[in-house]
């Protein structure tokens, strides 16, 4: 008996040693969903984290691949080598534009899809009309940032833009890290986007003005998508559905409430980040910080500062003097700026002056992502296609006549001709919207009306040895290519004709 | 299963209430050698139990025993032998014979066996082997002794943690040196500096299935038991004194530096740096100024002192174990130190019928690590061993005085001064200026009690305790050359320095509860049947802070602060940075060990494990290992009588499973990473966001090891030669790798449970007594190990390949850490620049991935080993101990920087090869022109040009000793008194190009501390 009670003493003893603490850890610094998101503020804290990952001015990203890949940039001083494979049109599935753009896209929409999730679950439980309205306003901008992306994504992989062509994966929840889905077509792709838009910008409503989320100034409102930023995404996807008369109207509505800036304004914009009222939404890019101009240079903006890329002669070629477009596109010449030799000349140094750096760091600006200006283009693009060329003409000259320092420009004729008009409004938005994420996709999407494709001078083309310099219109690598990363786990996408 | 199972029970129920006690008595004695020398450590089993102890220094034991018991007598090095127990036992004194290594005692923390009936594979090395070391940590002494054990010291710093593989590295990302257990308790694999190698009695390494799978979630890469010394019973005090006193130097480097004259000529006809700015007779001047060797100055010949004394005392029911140590050694490298305290008691005690025993292990150790950070860095201002290297001859390290400079004249925070070429005064000046000292606290304390409270029938316990504790404090004092910088990183503040401190501390708690049978039958069949609970806990946290801008008045404390409100201009400068952490680790465990032997002929083992790691969840969470071993004693069998030459002869083979839940090395790493996680980041617009930090994955699982293993112990003619032989192969699944997800999960890959590894080896141990007569023993052994390492299956989206960053990769079918390089071709001789061979073996001049080749080299080695020979007469003894590593490769970007000819003028020197550049067309060379279009760093990175065979042969020791008789010591008050000298790593052969050929593993070299000589001279006495 003894021995049985010795036993049970044992066991007890062996059982004493519980083994959940040793085996259900939970490490305090552990930041769960549920806790990372318990209220509308937190909420608030997710839109920040979906703000802070959306970077088209970063690395591997659109605004440095549209200049890249076509006709804007030339090889700079103290470039050994980077980006030449780009340069020279070797667009493959490990490309670094193709796996970053589609990586990073898909990232932010997964935050956003994240922080929407824990909306569904935080909203019914609010009560203070207060906590209400500030959540709806959230919900807007998280579902106009999945637009955005989806239709960055769509412009960059859909081969074309008609409804039944291949698209990119709809992605409107948290996946598992299992799942792996296939292209949706164009026309799901949009309508997606056309229903997060009208949503976002329902929930945005009556907000007129976005308090800043530090200090409620609403100086900066520019900074933060509101009502009137998603109606300019609005326009563009319009003029990509194809929905002309609705891009127009959309875009003269907001062309009234952003006058476009006049020279000395303009220049203060990109130079100085100074708010102009040409201004509809822009990314802050503060201390610490990547910005734009660390796409152009190794460490400052200037001779010394490792330029890695330029301006394209051919580029620079295109702005009249009086132009204050050249004036912030170029950075002034120096013994530590631009230096031009001579026209065409290969031994210009040609700095990208667009991102001269700021207060808040050498390589830092704001990144502006949507001026009025655009408005025009679309509204005279829309104009052209319905068959109104001398409204066109108009918005043409009228952007034209603004961005001279003196002087107006000539009134551009079109002759009703839809070919004419497009050639000139390609070139308009080339030299306006240089170094800021468009020139790749309006030669896609423009490239076969008007029989473009890139074809650089060639001493632009000599500055990086190449032999490639030029792309025939409707080339496939106007599409960029499904990437490997992408590949490689999902058996179920379709790549890309030709690649 | 189930009737198996109901049989073990009925045994079980039948022997409970068939009690029945024997006569138990204590045995005592003194175990010696032919000579008469005591033999201290001998193991004495009692045959059929796991009840054993070891002999004193005097060579005494005792051990209690009943009657018909026997005792199995076994020492490393000697023949077992073994006495029956009769009524008139009292005293059993014993004299082994040297010769053969067989019969050792396998202890690890869960079971004791006799090594003829264990299954397993290890080896065991006892004190002999690596006590009165000159090495500050005892796994540098063991490197090459034995057979499958790589161990890589790959810094010359005193205490230096050392990378430790055992037959192959299983894992990509996990930890992949072996468990440690010191006394039962697991302890941290890279904590051993702060403790005392003269504390322990043995070490044995557990290398198959047989032997780890009992340790089932942290054997997979086999399992390291070190056992501490300890009194006996009935002893009388004894103290033991050990006094070392040595010095340490600097290995010779086997690469030819241009003198002053050779760089500056050599720079004239570059036409680049100095000395294409002076004429012949100013370079004349120079060089008759000033030809630095600048590992003259940097390095230096330091100390080794030891002072160790021992206590053992022993009463009938009790003993104890007492040892106090104090180490110091300087390193190699100026301002580099190592100064270490030592505190150990053992305690053991029992009950008067002896069916109770604890013990009680407790040892405290500090020590003080002074030391230098920068090993391999590629900042040059922060490298010193780099600046040992390539400093310029041309400048003199001598002020205005004649003596050392502390800081050649350079201005503290003069950016104008603080130039490449200047380089070694700001190391100089930063090592004799600035701190870096690293305390370590290490507590490693295990409570252990066993209780036969039934016939038969043991119930244990063990508690253990592993803590460290740890104090970082780096200083860069304010007046130092880089001090002015701190701040801000310019010159601009108005106070300058850095003082950043880290405290943690490390609780690692395990315990463990068995419940044992031990019974035989019929005297034939013996069964060992034990079940076991374990328990371990981790726990760990930190503090630190980092303060910019020290008061230079009152360096030292926080009073040297300044305070981080104060404003500058616009900026605050001195704001400090605060860092804390916590983090907790946990495994629990019940397993069960079975052993059956028939007559000592044939055995079996079978263990089966379940366990649990707080890394996975559900169904992942519980895993199952298990074992399977079986020997064969063939010597025992009557057949074998007519080979009288045979004396032993074992068969041993196993299969088994093994875990690794450390699937990201480091400690208190991926601790949950089955779960989503956000992190306070991503801000935007100045405010702060909330994004995912950790995407989950929840399917992760263990690392499987499965190892086969056969062996082979034999020992003949008369034991004189004697051996092991194994073979294994272990197979690692579900390796934890990264893998390619889906983009929209916000990232394109994650680590999760895919792959294979294969490791293949042979293992052999022979030992040899060449001549045993007339008071000479003369004795050779050596061990060797080949091992083959293999990648069987990457995720199948790399197509076979992980593309390299670097030069090394992952590449199925080969070992891990291939080198995957463009074949350097050359020199063109037309114009001198550099050639390279194409996939297809034309040639360019231009380094493109795709010219990539895989070589079928790697950094990890294949061949592994050492011998040893040992030659004694009466009192004297020599021995050597060699080790080697060959198949082994390794970047040697030392070298490169050194041959460097893309730029001369980069303000280091050059290797006298560096001369031979390509200067006219026609000249034939392997030293591309000065300005070529490749640097140092691009030839490391992507070709084979400075790939080298990084094999080695090292003389690790050489001993001279003397044991002074026992005739003279009678008059003495001294039982023992023991004289020797010693030198570790006198001679390496090797064709690598550097300091040290030895390395931990690394795929490249540069500015690494390198191991040192050590001669010490020491004494041992007993009294």
């Amino acid at each position: 008996m003894n021995k049985l009670l010795k036993l049970t003493f044992l066991a007890l003893l062996i059982s004493a040693a519980s083994c959940e603490d040793a085996t259900d850890i939970i490490q305090e610094s552990e930041l769960g969903e549920n806790n990372a998101f318990r209220n509308v503020d937190d909420l608030r804290s997710g839109l920040i984290g979906v703000y802070g990952s959306y970077n088209p001015d970063g690395g591997s990203s659109t605004v440095l691949f549209n200049d890249l890949f076509t006709d804007n940039i030339k090889k700079g001083l103290n470039n050994f080598g980077q980006g030449s494979d780009t340069f020279a049109f070797n667009m493959r599935p490990n490309n670094t534009f193709a796996g970053g753009i589609w990586g990073s896209r898909y990232a932010t929409i997964n935050f956003a899809n994240r922080v929407l999730r824990a909306w569904d679950r935080i909203f019914p439980t609010l009560t203070n009309p207060d906590d209400i309205d500030k959540a709806n306003e959230i919900k807007g901008q998280l579902l106009a940032f999945r637009a955005l992306c989806h239709f960055e994504l769509l412009q960059y992989y859909s081969p074309n833009y008609n409804r039944s062509s291949q698209g990119v994966i709809i992605m409107n929840f948290v996946p598992e890290i299992t799942q792996v889905f296939p292209r949706n077509t164009v026309g799901e792709v949009f309508d997606f986007i056309n229903d997060d838009l009208d949503d976002a910008i329902a929930l945005i409503g009556d907000f007129s003005s976005l308090p800043d989320y530090r200090n409620d100034d609403t100086s900066q409102d520019i900074f933060y998508l509101g009502a009137d930023a998603m109606r300019f995404l609005r326009a563009r996807v319009f003029l990509y559905e194809g929905r002309y008369a609705e891009a127009e109207t959309v875009a003269e509505n907001l062309i009234a409430d952003y006058p476009l800036a006049a020279a000395g304004a303009y220049f203060d914009m990109f130079n100085a980040d100074t708010p102009s009222s040409e201004l509809v939404f822009s990314l802050s890019r503060r201390q610490d910080d990547g910005g734009a101009a660390g796409l152009y240079y190794t460490n400052s903006v200037d001779r010394n500062g490792s330029p890695l890329y330029e301006l394209s002669n051919q580029l620079l070629n295109l702005f009249a003097a009086n132009d204050i477009r050249r004036e912030v596109i170029l950075l002034p010449e120096g013994a530590t700026g631009s230096l031009i030799v001579g026209t065409d000349s290969p031994n210009n140094i040609l700095l990208i002056g667009k991102y001269p750096g700021s207060a808040d760091g050498e390589l830092i600006n704001d990144f502006k992502m949507f001026r009025s200006s655009e408005l025009y283009l679309i509204k005279a693009e829309c104009e052209a296609r319905q068959g109104k060329f001398s409204e066109a003409e108009t918005s043409i000259q009228t952007l034209r006549n603004v961005r001279l320092i003196t002087g107006t420009a000539p009134t551009p004729s079109y002759a009703s001709n839809l070919t004419l008009a497009l050639v000139d409004i390609l070139l308009e938005r080339r030299k306006e919207l240089a170094f800021e994420g468009h020139r790749y996709l309006d030669l896609k999407r423009l490239g076969a009306e008007t029989n473009t494709g890139i074809l650089r001078s060639n001493v632009d083309c000599a500055s990086f040895d190449s032999s490639n310099c030029a792309l025939l219109q409707g080339d496939y690598r106007f599409t960029l290519p499904i990437p490997t990363s992408e590949l490689a786990p999902n058996p179920g996408i379709t790549q890309n004709p030709n690649y | 299963m189930r009737s198996k199972f109901t049989w073990i029970m009925a045994l079980f129920m039948v022997l409970t209430f068939n009690l029945s006690f024997a006569q138990e008595k204590t045995v005592t004695g003194t175990v010696s050698d032919d000579a008469g020398q005591p033999l201290p450590g001998v193991s004495i089993l009692v045959r059929g139990t796991n009840k054993s102890t070891t002999t004193d220094f005097d060579g005494n034991y005792s051990i209690s025993v009943s009657v018909g018991q026997v005792l199995e007598f076994s020492f490393v090095g000697f023949t077992s032998q073994s006495a029956t127990i009769t009524a008139a036992s009292g005293v059993i004194n014993i004299k082994l014979e040297e010769g053969q290594v067989i019969g050792v005692i396998v202890k690890d923390a869960y079971r004791t066996v006799s090594e003829r009936k264990a299954t397993f594979a290890t080896t065991t090395i006892s004190a002999e082997a690596f006590e009165n070391r000159g090495n500050a940590s005892i796994i540098q002494s063991m490197q090459g002794q034995i057979a499958g054990l790589s161990i890589g010291t790959g810094s010359g710093q005193p205490g230096a943690d050392s990378a430790i593989i055992l037959r192959g590295v299983g894992t990509i990302n996990g930890n992949f040196e072996p468990l440690f257990i010191v006394d039962g308790v697991p302890v941290d694999e890279d904590g051993f500096r702060s403790i005392n190698p003269n504390d322990y009695a043995s070490i044995t390494t557990l290398k198959d299935a047989a032997a780890t799978s009992i340790y089932g979630n942290r054997g997979s890469n086999g399992v390291i038991v070190l056992t501490t010394k300890r009194g006996s019973y009935n002893q009388d005090l004894k103290f033991r004194y050990t006094s070392q006193f040595g010095y340490n130097e600097l290995q010779p480097v086997n690469i030819d530096l241009m003198t002053s004259r050779e760089l500056l000529q050599f720079q004239k006809r570059s036409g680049q740096g100095l000395g294409s700015t002076l004429s012949d007779a100013e370079i004349d001047v120079l060089s008759r100024q000033a030809n630095t060797n600048w590992s003259d100055i940097f390095f230096r010949k330091g100390t080794t002192k030891l002072h160790d004394l021992s206590m053992s005392v022993g009463s009938a029911n009790t003993n104890n174990f007492t040892s106090f140590s104090y180490f110091e050694q300087d390193g190699i490298f100026i301002n580099t130190n190592l100064k270490r305290f030592t505190l150990r008691n053992n305690f053991t005690g029992r009950s008067q019928d002896q069916k109770f025993e604890y013990s009680l292990n407790f040892n405290a150790n500090f020590s003080r690590q002074s030391g230098l950070d920068g090993a391999g860095t590629n900042s040059i201002f922060f490298a010193p061993f780099r600046a040992a290297l390539q400093g310029l001859p041309y400048l003199s390290p001598y002020d205005a005085n004649g003596n050392i400079t502390r800081d050649g004249g350079i201005a503290p925070g003069n950016t104008d001064a603080i130039t490449a070429d200047n380089a070694p005064y700001v190391l100089l000046n930063s090592s004799l200026m600035n701190t870096d000292i690293e305390d370590e606290f290490k507590l490693i304390t295990g409570l252990n009690a066993k209780y036969t409270f039934m016939k038969n029938v043991t119930a244990g316990m063990q508690l253990g305790l592993d803590y460290s504790q740890f104090k970082a404090l780096e200083r860069i004092h304010p007046e130092s050359i880089l001090g002015p910088f701190q701040a801000n990183g310019t010159n601009t503040t108005q106070f300058g320095g850095l003082q950043q401190e880290s405290t943690s501390r490390d609780f690692r708690f395990n315990s463990l509860f068995t419940l044992n049978y031990n019974n035989t039958f019929a005297d034939a069949h013996t069964i060992d049947l034990t079940g076991y609970v374990e328990y371990i806990k981790n726990h760990f946290d930190s503090f630190g802070f980092v303060q910019r801008g020290l008061d230079p008045r009152l360096v030292g404390t926080g009073a040297a602060f300044i305070d981080g409100e104060t404003v500058e201009g616009t900026l605050r400068p001195y704001i400090p940075t605060v860092s804390s952490g916590k983090a907790e680790e946990g495994l629990f465990s019940y397993f069960a060990n079975f052993d059956y032997d028939y007559k000592g002929k044939y055995g079996f083992n079978a263990t089966v494990r379940r366990d649990n790691s707080f890394r996975f969840i559900d169904e992942n969470k519980w895993a199952t290992f298990y074992s399977l071993g079986g020997r064969w004693n063939i010597d025992e069998e009557s057949f074998m009588e007519k080979l009288p030459f045979v004396d032993q002869l074992k068969l041993r083979a196993s299969f088994g499973t093994t875990g690794n839940q450390r699937i990201n090395n480091g400690s208190y790493s991926a601790l949950n990473f089955t779960r989503n996680l956000y992190t306070q980041s991503g801000g935007y617009n100045g405010t702060p966001g909330t994004v995912p930090g950790q995407i989950a994955n929840p399917d992760l699982r263990w690392e499987v090891t499965e190892q086969t293993n056969v062996g082979l112990d034999f020992g003949l003619f008369g034991n004189r030669l004697s051996g092991t032989v194994d073979v294994y192969r272990k197979f690692t699944r579900d390796l934890f790798q990264s893998t390619p997800i889906s983009a929209v999960n916000a990232t394109t890959d994650i680590d999760t449970n895919t792959g294979a590894l294969e490791n293949k080896g042979v293992e052999l141990f022979l030992k040899y007594v060449i001549y045993d007569k007339n008071g000479w023993n003369i004795s050779v052994d050596a061990n060797t190990a080949y091992n083959q390492n293999r990648m069987r299956d990457l995720p199948d989206s790399y197509n076979g390949i992980i593309q390299p960053t670097g030069s090394a990769t992952t590449l199925e079918g080969y070992p891990l850490n291939t080198f995957y390089v463009v074949r350097y071709a050359g020199v063109n001789p037309s114009n001198g620049n550099a050639l390279f061979y194409t996939r297809d073996g034309g040639l360019t001049e231009t380094i493109r991935d795709e010219d990539r080749v895989n070589t079928g080299k790697s950094s990890l080695p294949v061949w592994t080993g050492g011998f040893n020979t040992r030659v004694s007469y009466k009192g004297f003894e020599f021995s050597t101990q060699w080790s080697y590593v060959a198949d082994i490769y390794r970047n040697n970007l030392d070298y490169a920087d050194l041959e460097e000819t893309n730029l001369v003028n980069d303000g280091t020197n050059r290797a006298v090869s560096a001369g031979t550049a390509w200067q006219n067309p026609g000249d034939i060379t392997s030293v591309p022109r000065v300005g070529n279009q490749y640097n140092s760093v691009d030839y490391i990175n992507s070709t084979d040009r400075y790939l080298e065979d990084a094999s080695f042969l090292r003389l690790r020791n050489v001993l001279l000793g003397y044991n002074f008789d026992k005739k003279i010591l009678e008059k003495l008050p001294f039982s023992g008194v023991r004289l020797y000298i010693q030198a570790e790593n006198l001679v390496t052969f090797t064709s690598y190009r550097g300091w040290d050929a030895e390395s931990n593993f690394r795929t490249t070299d540069r500015g690494q501390y390198p191991t040192p000589k050590i001669y010490t001279l020491g004494a041992v006495v007993n009294f």
